[in-house]
């Protein structure tokens, strides 16, 4: 589904830049805008608030997806646009930055907690592997912000996935952003679409335990969810 | 939201943002020591009625000023990790900047 905006000027001049480049090599055909950048954009689509934002970039990257693509170099991209790689040497993950703004990748994580990080070669890149990923590559939105289109997950996707992942998160500043996200996200929640993404869950019990627990905090009611 | 929850909310990000930097600085001070120090300098020479151009290195070793002669085919790598250099120390400054400002809000709240 597209959306297209009346308003061209939501992020600042360097995210734009970046956020064009990125369409214009066709990363969106794969990739999402996630994390607190996406927020600008829930903010004119669909009237979710919520002003706070970090001083990193984050996208995630369908993995099924990229048999169909043709390789980007997203780090000759990156350093055309004045960022330089910073390696995370505990975890080898490589990271971009610029004037202190960081660019980082996700991928979906089948299981395997020792992984630390993914090499994504078509894309030249480093990510990092999150539980549950998959969950936001469900109806995804493209957002037309006049000269660039970016692809955002749908409100309910990322909400649904961030119930689940603050209860595993092991900083409390991090759980306490993503129910804070959550609790922004209600406003702008579809029922019907919210229920295909539970359904289409294949929920253990420690996941399902995880959701009551993040709707209890946010005082969202589980049985909207089917959940009780 | 509650202004007290809406604060710690905060609190906990500037925190987490302050590690960040530190971890990130840490990681660019890596990258930078693999670097090439200096500036690139070129002369031209004659020899034999022929004009030569001879490449070098000027850079600074414990208090000494250092030339360092530079082959042809290494130039324009090395032109690229100077410039990459550059392009670190920019970084290290936006990062040691950020972290004293974060620390000072910290020590404040």
């Amino acid at each position: 589904m597209e959306i297209r905006l009346a308003r061209s000027d939501i992020f600042p001049e360097d995210i734009r830049k970046l956020l064009q480049t990125l369409y214009r090599s066709g990363f969106f055909a794969i990739g999402l805008l996630v994390g607190s950048w996406v927020f600008p954009l829930y903010k004119e689509a669909f009237k979710i608030h919520y002003a706070l934002k970090t001083f990193d970039i984050d996208f995630a990257v369908d993995i099924a997806s990229l048999a169909s693509l043709n390789p980007i170099d997203l780090e000759k991209l990156f350093a055309d646009l004045g960022y330089i790689h910073v390696v995370d040497y505990g975890t080898g993950l490589r990271k971009y930055s610029r004037a202190g703004f960081e660019i980082e990748f996700l991928v979906h994580r089948p299981g395997n907690r020792d992984r630390n990080h993914a090499s994504v070669r078509q894309l030249n890149i480093t990510a990092t592997p999150l539980p549950f990923l998959n969950i936001i590559f469900q109806f995804p939105f493209v957002i037309d912000v006049e000269d660039f289109k970016v692809r955002i997950p749908c409100p309910e996707a990322l909400f649904v996935h961030k119930l689940i992942i603050a209860q595993r998160r092991s900083s409390l500043a991090k759980r306490e952003n993503d129910l804070s996200q959550c609790k922004a996200l209600i406003s702008g929640l579809k029922r019907e679409k919210l229920s295909k993404i539970i359904r289409s869950l294949k929920m253990g019990p420690k996941t399902r335990k995880a959701i009551i627990a993040s709707c209890e905090t946010i005082d969202f009611p589980p049985h909207k969810l089917g959940l009780t | 939201m509650k202004v007290v929850e809406k604060d710690k909310l905060i609190q906990g990000m500037l925190s987490e943002e302050l590690e960040r930097c530190r971890r990130v600085l840490i990681s660019l001070r890596r990258e930078l020591s693999n670097l090439p120090k200096g500036s690139l300098h070129t002369r031209q020479k004659r020899y034999k009625g022929k004009k030569y151009l001879y490449h070098y290195l000027k850079y600074r070793e414990s208090g000494k000023s250092m030339n360092k002669h530079i082959p042809e085919s290494e130039v324009e790598d090395l032109i690229q990790r100077l410039r990459a250099r550059k392009n670190y120390e920019k970084e290290i400054k936006s990062y040691t900047e950020r972290i004293r400002y974060l620390e000072k809000i910290s020590a404040a709240r």
